[in-house]
């Protein structure tokens, strides 16, 4: 897929999946000649001081279920898959107490019951684990990486291959996207404190994009001007770029100096405890994308972004500019399912979700695509600043 | 006095805690007149192996366009003064006589009353001698109403020549700048627009000399990554004791990365600087009333939000007082510069360590000046023109 729509465009090598990790990769078209090198970034400590899992592992693995009576339960795990026979088991009074109270089942099923899950009973069983909240870690799963927890690992980790293998083991498929949710399994199994920590920060991993601006003799300063000041949008860069082309000797420029002030802040970086957010509204890919041009982005952006769009954004015309706020909704529904800003080539600026867990980075449009494919149709929208919305 | 070449290498000291050498004014060498183009190497030390080249920034031309092109014709205000004493005054500085003579005549009969208003020909401006120029230029200086010589372009490294390179001025604009440029503390100064300007032939011409006049050096400095580099010292130090916790996970990305030479230190900023570094102030953050100056810049270094409450000088050390100790130690990335005058105490400037001899700086309020990374004896020569700043050096408290 090209999203560009630039003709004289061209990309060195196919985005997304077909990145070599350690391969420096290269863009070129009206944006100049881009290349890039591929980054894992972890998560801060700030994480994880405020992730619950490192406190409530100990807990250990439970299922609760809202259901009528036993056999509601029964329902529940047969319908995922799991046998008649493990049911009984499940459901007998060693491992399952009910709370009369909450009208809750409580089961703790053993280690090698939830190992022996397969994948499909995992998707199947797991969204239905109460409750559905923030600290449920079967309720707010760990997204793995597009394409598994191999593409951020194969550089070193610090945690054990066997527990790697077992994370591999215990994560299952929600539409496109690759989920772990037995957290406190694989942190019972770890041998520290810290081997907890490095886990968290190891399936908390994201991939992004170093990406620089490739300088020569050859460069076109009008053409990069016009590129990269998005019509006007973005002209604080213009007196550094003018000033770097007029420097001998520089043969890169990092894309940090050509990004509008917001992205340029935020990129490759976590939420900050002292950042955007109000109360458990906390910046996602709407407030993201919309923050885009914004250099104080307003926490209306924090809100459902409906009107925001539909007042301040036309249908983009090709070839698409830098900054143009990338739509991705359910082609059925009309829902909306993500967002981001177009960069250049297939490169797009994005934050995949509001967890403090995930950073601001560089990606591949396919990479983001692929990783919000669970509708059976998407459809992806190019939409751009209307004149009066800009600066 | 202390040079800024002197003041530089006293930095050097105390950021590598080695013992303090005197230096004969001869011995000291004065990196500011190494042409632009080439890459520089900074003193190695706990920031890690860092390079730089500099760069010129000139105020985006929307910005220029708001700048008036002054008149051919210059005019020295001498506030209080009658044409007498000014006569005394011009002649003994070294002027020549029956320039002065012919200009006085001429002024005098054009008074308007109230201050006395000399009009120096524009041979008289040229024939200066250096020093004759220098000396009048001072007596000028005093008085707001000489705009250009109160506060006259700077060219902090010096050489005319080399500041303006690639500046699309032509050679002999650039022949007629470093003429009428006058030795101003440790750099040069330049006022005359108004004489250079009458060397131009449109408005293009004009409005190129007046970008070009609002040039800043700044550099671009990178961070050298070798195979045996050690990663967690450098993670320490640009961390400056995790107060700039984003570094962290930048530098642990970069450590996984085989075939990635170089870091931009923008990316090592904190958020704030980060934001703003080589820009030049935009309308919005002057939305206040006010638009950010040295001490904005620097207070706000490790704000995630920037705290707007420094307008008030008053304000900005009662803040570094709650927020950070004076230090005597090593200097490291973050620490607090402030340049004080060294009789009334009054703080003139302040800047933001980040490692060797280069700072964080925004020189005054003007929307002219950018945000930027700079030599501090760049900062040092602009402020020092009178008299020698005290500096002290604050850290920023733990959070």
């Amino acid at each position: 897929m090209r999203a560009d729509g630039q003709d004289a465009a061209e990309t060195g090598n196919r985005l997304g999946t077909a990145l070599h990790p350690e391969e420096k990769n290269h863009a070129v078209g009206p944006w100049g000649h881009l290349e890039f090198y591929q980054l894992i970034l972890e998560p801060s400590d700030f994480f994880l001081a405020v992730s619950s899992d490192l406190r409530t592992w100990r807990e250990g693995t439970v299922w609760r279920f809202s259901a009528l009576n036993a056999d509601g339960v029964r329902g529940i795990l047969e319908n995922a898959g799991i046998k008649s026979e493990l049911c009984d088991i499940l459901l007998s009074d060693q491992y399952m107490t009910f709370d009369r109270e909450a009208g809750i089942f409580e089961i703790r099923p053993p280690e090698d019951v939830i190992i022996a899950l397969n994948p499909v009973s995992r998707g199947i069983l797991y969204p239905q684990i109460l409750p559905f909240h923030a600290r449920n870690p079967f309720h707010t799963t760990f997204a793995l990486p597009v394409g598994g927890l191999d593409k951020v690992t194969y550089v070193s980790t610090g945690v054990p291959q066997e527990q790697l293998d077992l994370i591999k083991k215990l994560s299952y498929k929600r539409g496109n996207t690759t989920q772990f949710a037995d957290i406190r399994l694989v942190f019972s199994k770890a041998n520290s404190e810290e081997e907890r920590r490095r886990i968290l920060k190891t399936i908390a991993r994201e991939r992004s994009l170093s990406v620089k601006l490739r300088i020569s003799e050859d460069s076109n300063l009008s053409q990069l001007e016009d590129y990269w000041s998005a019509g006007g949008k973005n002209r604080e860069i213009l007196p550094m770029l003018e000033s770097i082309m007029m420097t001998s000797g520089i043969e890169t420029l990092d894309l940090v100096h050509l990004l509008p002030p917001t992205p340029r802040k935020l990129l490759n970086s976590y939420p900050s405890e002292d950042g955007n957010g109000v109360g458990n509204e906390m910046p996602d890919c709407y407030w993201t994308a919309a923050s885009f041009f914004s250099e104080d982005p307003p926490d209306r952006f924090l809100d459902s972004i409906a009107q925001v769009i539909d007042n301040r954004y036309e249908k983009a015309s090709r070839p698409l500019q830098l900054g143009d706020f990338i739509l991705l909704t359910d082609k059925q529904t009309g829902r909306a399912i993500h967002a981001c800003n177009y960069i250049a080539g297939n490169l797009i600026y994005t934050k995949n979700g509001k967890s403090l867990g995930r950073p601001w980075i560089i990606s591949s449009l396919e990479d983001v695509v692929e990783e919000y494919l669970s509708v059976e149709e998407m459809s992806l929208t190019f939409l751009r600043l209307k004149p009066q919305y800009r600066k | 006095m202390m040079t800024a070449a002197r003041l530089t290498i006293l930095l050097l000291l105390i950021a590598h805690s080695l013992t303090a050498q005197l230096f004969e004014d001869d011995d000291l060498a004065i990196k500011l007149t190494q042409p632009s183009m080439m890459v520089h190497r900074c003193q190695p030390g706990p920031w890690g192996e860092l390079e730089y080249h500099y760069l010129y920034l000139e105020a985006p031309m929307s910005t220029v366009e708001l700048i008036n092109v002054p008149s051919r014709n210059a005019v020295w205000s001498f506030p209080g003064k009658s044409a007498e004493e000014i006569h005394e005054f011009l002649i003994n500085s070294g002027a020549p006589v029956e320039e002065v003579n012919s200009c006085l005549e001429y002024s005098v009969a054009y008074q308007t009353g109230g201050i006395f208003k000399f009009f120096p020909s524009a041979e008289l401006i040229s024939d200066l001698e250096p020093g004759v120029r220098q000396t009048i230029y001072a007596e000028l200086r005093r008085w707001p109403e000489n705009k250009s010589y109160h506060s006259p372009v700077v060219i902090a490294s010096g050489d005319v020549y080399d500041w303006f390179r690639n500046s699309g001025l032509k050679e002999e604009t650039i022949a007629h700048i470093d003429k009428l440029s006058y030795p101003l503390g440790n750099a040069r100064g330049f006022s005359d627009v108004s004489t250079v300007v009458r060397g131009l032939y449109n408005d293009e011409e004009e409005l190129a000399l007046l970008k070009a006049l609002t040039r800043t050096r700044s550099l671009i400095l990178s961070l050298r990554i070798r195979p045996d580099t050690d990663t967690a010292l450098l993670k320490r130090y640009w961390s400056a004791g995790y107060k700039s916790k984003d570094v962290v996970t930048i530098f642990d990305a970069v450590a996984r990365i085989e075939g990635l030479e170089t870091i931009d230190v923008t990316r090592l900023l904190p958020p704030t600087p980060r934001k703003y570094v080589y820009t030049f102030p935009s309308r919005s953050l002057g939305v206040d009333g006010t638009y950010p100056d040295s001490f904005w810049a620097s207070l706000n270094f490790f704000n995630y939000f920037p705290d707007e409450q420094f307008d008030d000088i008053g304000k900005v050390m009662d803040y570094a007082r709650e927020n950070y100790d004076i230090s005597t130690g090593p200097l490291t990335f973050g620490d607090l510069i402030i340049m004080k005058d060294a009789k009334s105490g009054r703080a003139l400037h302040s800047c933001v360590f980040i490692a060797d001899d280069i700072v964080y700086s925004k020189n005054g309020r003007s929307i002219l000046q950018p945000f930027m990374l700079v030599k501090l004896d760049d900062i040092y020569n602009r402020i020092a023109i009178e008299e020698k700043p005290q500096l002290e050096v604050w850290r920023r408290r733990e959070r």
